[in-house]
């Protein structure tokens, strides 16, 4: 069974395939812009070393987030 | 006469746009402003079959909606100046991302030429790319190219005048559209598109679909250029009416269908035409284990910043020895010159005591600011900047500030002026404003001086820890400021943190060498210009009115010092020299040395017995205490005028008239806690 979980909830080295990307506005429009779009896989590598932000890889590239905006992108897994 | 045509040269951050615009141009560029912004506009030209060509690189940016000033510079160009041809430069290694932006200058309706950048790279990674079959799919030409090693410019430029002349056969007007954004979608877009033609006049340059588009996706530039139109309303009214209706439909915003649909369209075309081997690790995700890991990524970051330092001030100290007697040098022959010539006694000083003595303190500075303007380049262009703000994220989140912010911030340590400047990658206009204002207490290398000869006079067992712990005062004091004033101004406001860890790359030297030299180059203007006339302006208050003793208390420097003595006496350092060494590093803080030289008459602070004289001097007038609360008043106090110039540039005359009043202030509030907690503890 698939398991929908927010991004921030994800393990380093855990994958998943996003399935709605909240946020408003700005964030949004940035976060759809730099590839998080429905259907994506997604994969998260490592947290900073102090626990925040993430770096996840998507679309073949790393980029970095905030665990309280990765809160609003959920993924299934 | 050659034909003139634009082209803009665009593209993601780190694509190697600014290897390609060098690749073209050579050394035929100019740096100017962007009409009414302060960003620096880079353009360069070169000729071809008859044509001169004008290049336009334009700062990087990920899509047609901007976020940043730079990302706005870009669209705004791209979208209202309308170049003749956009070139748009493709990371190959990251195709996806990178044709996202292809897609909307497509989509927009000007002539594109995609040019492949990194083949190299790509080949290395094993990523085997139809160009040709995605050239079919997106109806634009595409060449490839490996700009740092000059590989298919020649065919970029041949594929430009092809555009030029039309041999491309690309005309906006009667191609279908590249992307098909599914029926539903097509229908409203179509029939909105219609609507506009009927009631709108647009100009001539955007196409109606474009706007169409862009008012469903409640794009703002946009839609604030629409309302400046006549009938306007109707097309806002219907824009608004059509996302509602797809919103019910889908259950989604239009914004994330079309971005949805982008991508889908994209992906679909990387999915026929390039082959990739299976994921491997590269190397840079194995350099990312180490420099980002949890245990070793804060001290890898720390690191860093003490080589940076370190690199900074050992290296770069004997050149600026060398520099040092070379200025000396000159000076002296210039003097004997003159003097053979019987030149009046009025013109030697004004030649040794002023302009003289102007120049080199401001070249005896250029190697250490070089030199950390040279690491600085290093650590950005390879990608450990993007670490190191991901690394200090949390931190500087606590703060309120964005993990971006740090970049300034660092630079400030070498300069402010380019530091302010730097702010310009931040999205927000709060972020910006915020890091902007305490910025300031990033001890810039103008300052080091004034610890330098300070410590040489009163510290010279613990000099490095003195100067240390002024660095860290410097640092504490924004950390404490940023969060007030985060308090006062911005309260509740937190900026999304999205951003990208590009892959980490040997930074080219040519690449490297422009950084520095357009920052260094910064530097040079800014001191060669302002401290320069400060020096004369020195000189004369020094030596009038006419008949005075030079820098005695009734010449013009000796009123103003005594008129603004009384406000320091709380702090130290009451007495009028003082003072006015003060009131002149207002227009530069190194001046502060310059000054004390003028005002105790000593020929050349730069010599050795000069320095000594100066030192005998000082040891007269500050006990150790005193001193250590006058550099921490020169740490604090308003930065030099060129950096509130530059902040008035960056975000207006309020924030830089404000950021020299409350900087002094706490400067004042420091130094005072420091001088009577001293006392008081009996260190006087």
């Amino acid at each position: 069974m698939s398991n929908e979980i927010t991004l921030n909830k994800l393990k380093p080295k855990q994958e998943g395939v996003i399935v709605r990307v909240g946020g408003s506005g700005a964030l949004h429009r940035r976060l759809l812009d730099m590839g998080l779009v429905k259907g994506s896989p997604i994969k998260v590598e490592r947290i900073a070393p102090l626990g925040d932000p993430i770096d996840i890889k998507i679309k073949g590239y790393h980029l970095s987030l905030r665990k309280e905006d990765a809160a609003k992108i959920i993924v299934e897994v | 006469m050659a034909k003139k045509r634009t082209v803009a040269l665009v593209g993601n951050p780190n694509c190697g746009k600014t290897t390609v615009f060098n690749a073209l141009t050579g050394s035929r560029q100019h740096v100017g402003n962007w009409p009414g912004k302060t960003v620096e506009k880079k353009e360069g030209n070169f000729d071809y079959m008859g044509y001169e060509i004008e290049v336009v690189d334009l700062p990087g940016t990920y899509s047609l909606t901007a976020y940043s000033l730079e990302e706005l510079i870009a669209r705004d160009y791209i979208v209202d100046e309308k170049p003749d041809i956009v070139v748009d430069i493709i990371d190959s290694t990251n195709l996806e991302r990178n044709l996202y932006l292809a897609t909307q200058l497509i989509e927009l309706g000007t002539a594109v030429i995609l040019a492949f950048n990194m083949t190299d790279l790509a080949d290395k990674e094993g990523l085997r790319i139809d160009i040709k079959k995605i050239s079919n799919f997106l109806k634009v030409p595409i060449i490839r190219i490996t700009a740092s090693k000059g590989i298919g410019l020649d065919k970029l430029k041949d594929a430009i005048v092809d555009t030029i002349t039309n041999k491309n056969k690309i005309s906006p007007k009667d191609k279908t559209p590249t992307i098909n954004y599914g029926t539903e979608v097509e229908e409203h877009l179509n029939e909105f598109t219609e609507v506009i033609d009927k009631n709108i006049t647009l100009p001539k340059k955007y196409n109606s679909r474009w706007i169409a588009l862009k008012l469903l996706e409640n794009d703002e530039e946009v839609i604030s250029l629409i309302k400046t139109i006549k009938n306007s309303e109707i097309a806002l009214s219907e824009a608004k009416k059509i996302r509602k209706h797809l919103k019910n439909i889908f259950g989604e915003d239009i914004e994330t269908i079309i971005a949805d649909a982008r991508y889908g369209f994209i992906h679909g075309i990387v999915k026929e035409a390039v082959e990739k081997p299976i994921d491997r690790v590269s190397l840079s995700d194995q350099i990312d284990r180490v420099v980002t890991n949890r245990i070793l990524g804060i001290p890898i970051f720390l690191g860093m910043m003490f080589l940076m330092f370190h690199m900074t001030f050992e290296v770069a100290a004997p050149l600026s020895d060398y520099v040092d007697g070379f200025i000396g040098f000159i000076g002296g022959q210039l003097v004997g010159l003159l003097e053979s010539g019987n030149a009046p006694e009025w013109l030697i000083s004004l030649i040794v005591d002023g302009v003289i003595a102007g120049v080199g303190s401001v070249l005896v500075f250029v190697p250490f600011i070089f030199m950390l303007f040279f690491i600085i380049a290093i650590l950005e262009d390879s990608g450990y900047m993007a670490r190191a703000a991901f690394v200090m994220d949390r931190v500087m989140h606590k703060i309120g500030l964005h993990g971006k912010s740090f970049i300034p911030m660092i630079i400030g340590f070498g300069c402010n002026v380019p530091a302010i400047m730097a702010t310009r990658v931040l999205e927000s206009k709060k972020d910006r404003i915020l890091t902007i204002l305490i910025n300031p207490f990033m001890s810039c290398g103008a300052r080091l001086p004034v610890y330098i000869l300070f410590v040489a006079a009163f510290f010279p067992e613990r000099g490095s820890m003195i100067v240390y712990s002024l660095y860290i005062l410097g640092i504490i004091v924004a950390i404490i400021m940023g969060f007030i004033l985060k308090k006062i101004f911005f309260k509740g406001l937190s900026s999304p943190f999205v951003m990208e860890l590009p892959p980490y790359r040997l930074p080219t030297l040519r690449g490297t060498i422009t950084h520095v030299w357009e920052r260094g180059w910064l530097f040079i203007k800014k001191a060669g210009t302002v401290i320069f006339t400060t020096m004369i302006i020195i000189w004369l208050l020094a030596a009038l009115p006419p008949g005075v003793e030079y820098g005695s208390e009734k010449s013009g420097v000796g009123m103003i010092g005594k008129a603004i003595a009384p406000v320091f006496s709380p702090l130290g350092f009451g007495d009028w020299k003082s003072s006015v060494s003060l009131f002149f590093g207002f227009v530069a803080k190194e001046v502060v040395v310059g000054s004390f030289g003028v005002l105790y008459a000593i020929e050349d602070v730069e010599s050795p017995v000069g320095e000594e004289t100066l030192i005998g001097e000082l040891q007269n007038t500050f006990t150790p205490l005193s001193a250590y609360a006058f550099l921490v008043f020169v740490l604090l106090y308003a930065p030099c005028m060129v950096a509130i110039a530059v902040i008035k540039r960056e975000i207006g005359w309020k924030w830089a008239a404000f950021t020299a009043i409350y900087t002094t202030a706490v400067a004042w509030v420091a130094a005072f806690i420091v001088y009577q907690g001293g006392m008081l503890l009996g260190f006087g």
